[in-house]
């Protein structure tokens, strides 16, 4: 909760991704429950009905077809001639959307730099795995919401590249959710996942913005980064807290029933999130900046069909 | 330092501390925390606020409870008291000197100054009753004396009153006595009864303690007691090493056988231990005509420690045939500035008015008595004429008769009353005088040695062998001058057109002529009358703490007095024309001014007659004006009394206003944090 006086800033992407746990996750590959096609050959499985090995479906056979596809079994069952069809293999193309807000600066580990940990391993997860990657950073700077990007990123030789990004953003600026998520609505170019790595405190509101997101067909994550000061408060006594983004004010005068009341707040407002996300076909989660990195992919994201 | 009521202070400050800290507490000192958002924490104060209404009102009571410590402390500051009945504590009676020499400039401003503040500080130690007290008030009562006593402020517990009648006591020129002043003092104190018989010198109730704040010079003092069961406390003021150089003596007199010759003596004395030079500066009718200078050696000290002032004087000498208006000065004081070489100043002046030069004319009805016209023409008279009986009786309808000063009837008087004038007669009764009894053989008792005319005389040896008994009793206007076994022998009749100087007795019947109090009496009693009842200046003169008081022509009206500070006073004449103001407290000229007829000495201004008399000290007692560090009553020896010991200096106002600063303090740093 509290904003760092000192905060980490990487500088390279070792600092982000050690090579033990780029190791492990290696051999992890992103999972979607919808499954898109991509434009290039990669290994993974698009709805798209094509050329590949895996059988699909049946459909009768019309004059002109390849008589290789046609499924004999059933002919000797049926005496009728169908033709099989099969899955056509497509690639899945990431797309990760950090949240550089200032509010991302607080906690203790940082909210951000956990953000900018978790961006880099799914990164890596994508890339070697030749999935398309791309990045964007998001918060009001002048007249803008994206404050940086990179797109098509695919392969391992791409990873530095995408370290350099990362280690480049600085959460300095106010939060425009809504016209950030509208602007990536309308530049992106084709579909995949996109996993949205932010604290979602956004006093602007986040369901406009999610919603344009998972209008145009993406597979959206809702990652809701917090820290473990802000889900058990250590405050105490008689406080002014401000807040960093917009300098609001608020007297408080922390009690027992005060932080049972917050803790009852901020459950509330997760789960408010949640069925957001849930009556949208998007995936929420919930992770704790103090959580291992290798516990948190190999794991919880494992568990909740992020990575698999 | 002590603590009336340190009990009740524990016990306060017992709720008064914790509770404090615990207002401390509850005052929001804010720590400054910067977070992620606010989002979350303002919907959580929200939704407690909504379900704990005090939280609301926490502030607005906060606010409450200061605005109710302001109002207690401000409350507390204004010293609120309720009148009713409660338990009388001690009686304090304060009797303050206002006398000549409580003007004398030897303390921080004046003695008089001083001895209000002291007076205040008196009235500060009076006890208040209150809750934690058992109600238990002291009383005072505050006396001025000089000559007189006055009660300026009768009891009361209320102090505002106190030192506002002790606020209101001004200087006065005249001496201090101090029996009238007690008088009131023990007249207001209730009397105890003892077998239904009231017994002055004990006291019902609380006996008082009485303060007298002077400088201990009472001419009175060991005459006067504070009674059996009451306290004295003596307050001395001034120091007793004051130096004063003081005119004691005033006069003026003309030669007898030239009263173009006048002469004015001036008698001084100092209380100075070293010798003093000083000059005597002598001004007629405001012109300096003379100074003159006067050594006065250094005072000694007698054995028990008075001051026994050293004296001398001036004679001035003069030729003025006019009446005249003379003032006296002493320059004494090297460096204007420096008051202590004299700290009294009204006694350095002196004031006298002086009859102009004049012989007197007098006519004589007589059926030959050659010591009554031999003795005459031996006086210094402008005229003298002689007449019988038939003779005289027809010059008495004659208007020449008024421009006789004095007319002397010798064993005759007119069948009707006497007409206005002056009137000298021998061995007969004028109408106003009644006979009783029967004509003896009388000696002289006594005499008035104050009055012109008797003064100085001594009639041990006259011897009277007839004298007729008249009454003089009850009657107004008839002064007895000498007093015989027979009664009175020598009266004064006076109205307002006729004084007369009767001698009851033919002095032919007596020894009186071969007596030199005969020939001293004649001329006195002519002087005396042909000057209007004056003699010389003395008689229009008077001290501080006199009574003015004077008879004006038949037909005067529209009288009124100034005093020598410029205030008139309006005055009625008596029937008899006389006229009293006072006692007079200043010294200077004062004027008695009127419409109507004027007297022989009197100016008339434009219509108004004017007649001026003058006040002087001439006090020696007074102008002595070491202070006494003892006082000596009748009853006992008095010490100067410490007053840091008697007085009760309250202290928890201050601490009342140090409370109020410091939660007017609080209050404005309070409203800064809140509005950060």
């Amino acid at each position: 909760m509290l904003k760092a006086t000192n905060p980490t800033r990487p500088t390279s992407l070792d600092e982000l991704l050690d090579s033990q746990l780029a190791a492990r996750i290696a051999r992890l590959d992103l999972a979607s429950r919808k499954i898109f096609f991509g434009k290039l050959q990669g290994e993974r499985r698009s709805k798209k009905r094509g050329h590949s090995v895996e059988f699909a479906d049946h459909r009768p056979y019309v004059a002109g077809d390849d008589l290789r596809h046609i499924d004999w079994n059933i002919y000797g069952r049926l005496d009728r001639l169908f033709m099989k069809l099969f899955m056509e293999e497509e690639d899945l193309s990431l797309h990760l959307v950090i949240d550089c807000s200032m509010s991302m600066d607080c906690g203790d580990p940082s909210k951000f730099l956990f953000a900018q940990r978790i961006a880099a391993a799914l990164g890596y997860i994508g890339l070697v795995n030749l999935n398309r990657v791309a990045c964007t950073a998001i918060g009001r700077r002048d007249d803008t919401s994206i404050l940086g990007s990179v797109r098509d990123l695919r392969g391992r030789r791409r990873m530095q590249e995408f370290g350099q990004f990362l280690c480049g953003l600085r959460p300095e600026h106010q939060s425009d959710f809504r016209d950030a998520c509208r602007r990536i609505a309308l530049t992106r170019r084709g579909k995949g996942v996109m996993i949205v790595l932010s604290d979602f405190l956004l006093k602007e509101g986040y369901e406009d913005g999610l919603r344009l997101l998972v209008g145009r067909g993406y597979d959206v994550f809702a990652m809701q980064v917090l820290s473990p000061q802000e889900i058990e408060p250590d405050l105490t006594g008689d406080l002014r807290l401000k807040d960093v983004e917009d300098l609001d004010l608020a007297d408080v005068t922390i009690s027992a029933p005060l932080l049972k009341r917050y803790k009852a707040t901020l459950a509330a407002y997760c789960d408010q999130l949640r069925l957001f996300c849930a009556a949208r076909e998007i995936t929420h989660l919930t992770v704790r900046t103090d959580t291992p990195m290798d516990t948190l992919v190999l794991e919880y994201l494992r568990r909740r069909g992020v990575v698999r | 330092m002590t603590w009336v009521t340190p009990l009740i202070a524990g016990i306060a400050a017992a709720v008064a501390i914790p509770s404090l800290i615990i207002l401390y507490f509850l005052k929001l000192r804010r720590r400054d925390v910067e977070i992620s958002s606010t989002l979350l924490w303002r919907k959580a104060i929200e939704d407690l606020q909504a379900n704990a209404p005090f939280q609301k009102l926490r502030r607005n009571i906060l606010l409450l409870l200061q605005l109710l410590i302001l109002a207690g402390i401000l409350l507390a500051v204004g010293q609120p008291e309720l009148k009713g009945s409660s338990k009388s504590g001690e009686k304090h009676i304060i009797i303050i000197d206002r006398s000549a020499s409580m003007e004398a400039m030897d303390v921080d401003g004046s003695r008089l100054d001083e001895a209000r503040r002291q007076a205040r500080e008196i009235v500060e130690g009076l006890r208040e009753g209150g809750p934690f007290q058992g109600a238990r008030s002291d009383e005072a009562m505050v006396i001025a004396f000089d000559t007189f006593g006055e009660v300026v402020q009768q009891f009361t517990t209320d102090k505002g009153l106190l030192n506002a009648a002790i606020d209101r006591i001004t200087a006065s020129a005249a001496s201090s006595k101090l029996t009238e002043a007690m008088q009131l003092a023990k007249a207001h104190m209730p009397r105890r009864i003892v077998e239904d018989q009231i017994i002055d010198e004990l006291t019902a109730g609380v006996p008082a303690i009485m303060h007298l704040v002077s400088d201990g010079r009472i001419v009175d003092l060991e005459e006067v007691s504070a009674g059996v069961e009451n306290t004295l406390e003596y307050h001395p003021i001034g120091t007793p090493e004051a130096r004063n150089i003081a005119i004691t003596g005033l006069q003026a007199e003309r030669a007898y056988d030239n009263p173009v010759n006048l002469s004015i003596f001036v008698g001084v004395q100092s209380t100075d231990p070293t010798t003093r030079n000083v000059d005597v500066e002598l001004y007629l009718d405001g012109n300096l005509v003379r100074t003159t200078g006067v050594t006065l050696s250094g005072a000694a000290v007698a054995p028990d420690g008075s001051i026994e002032p050293s004296t001398n004087g001036v004679n001035f000498r003069l030729e003025e045939p006019s009446g005249v208006g003379v003032y006296v000065k002493l320059a004494t004081r090297p460096d204007p500035d420096d008051v202590t070489t004299d700290v009294l100043r009204a006694d350095d002046e002196g004031w006298l008015i002086v009859p102009p030069a004049r012989q007197s004319s007098v006519a004589v009805i007589t059926q030959g008595n050659p010591f009554l016209t031999e003795a005459l023409r031996g006086l210094p008279l402008a005229k003298l004429d002689i007449y019988d009986e038939e003779a005289g009786a027809r010059f008495l309808r004659t208007e020449d008769a008024a421009t006789y000063d004095v007319i002397i009837l010798d064993r005759w008087t007119p069948s009707e009353t006497l007409d206005p004038g002056r009137w000298l007669i021998f061995g007969a009764t004028p109408a106003g005088l009644d006979r009783k009894g029967e004509t003896a053989p009388a000696t002289i008792i006594t005499s008035d040695g104050d009055h012109p005319v008797t003064r100085g005389l001594n009639f041990d040896n006259l011897l009277i062998a007839e004298q007729p008994a008249i009454d003089a009793s009850d009657d107004l206007g008839v002064d007895v001058l000498v007093e015989s076994s027979n009664g009175p022998s020598i009266v004064e009749l006076s109205s307002a057109e006729v004084r007369a100087v009767v001698v009851t007795f033919s002095i032919l019947e007596s020894n009186w002529p071969f007596e030199l109090s005969y020939v001293l009496f004649l001329a006195q009693a002519v002087d005396y009358l042909a000057k209007d009842g004056v003699i010389g200046a003395e008689s229009r003169q008077f001290r501080p703490g006199d009574l003015l008081s004077d008879r004006l022509p038949r037909g005067a009206e529209n009288v009124r007095v100034r005093q020598p500070d410029g205030s008139e006073t309006a005055l009625v004449a008596g029937a008899d024309g006389r006229v009293v103001f006072g006692p007079v407290r200043q010294t200077g000229i004062y004027e008695l001014t009127w419409t109507g007829p004027a007297g022989l000495t009197d100016v008339d201004e434009g219509g108004r007659v004017r007649r001026v008399f003058a006040s002087n000290m001439l006090d020696p007692r007074e102008s002595t004006v070491n202070s006494r560090k003892e006082i000596a009553t009748a009853s006992s020896v008095v010490a100067a009394s410490s007053t840091s010991g008697l007085v009760n200096r309250k202290l928890w106002p201050w601490f009342v206003l140090a409370a109020l600063a410091i939660v007017m303090l609080e209050w404005w740093v309070y409203n800064r944090k809140v509005h950060v």
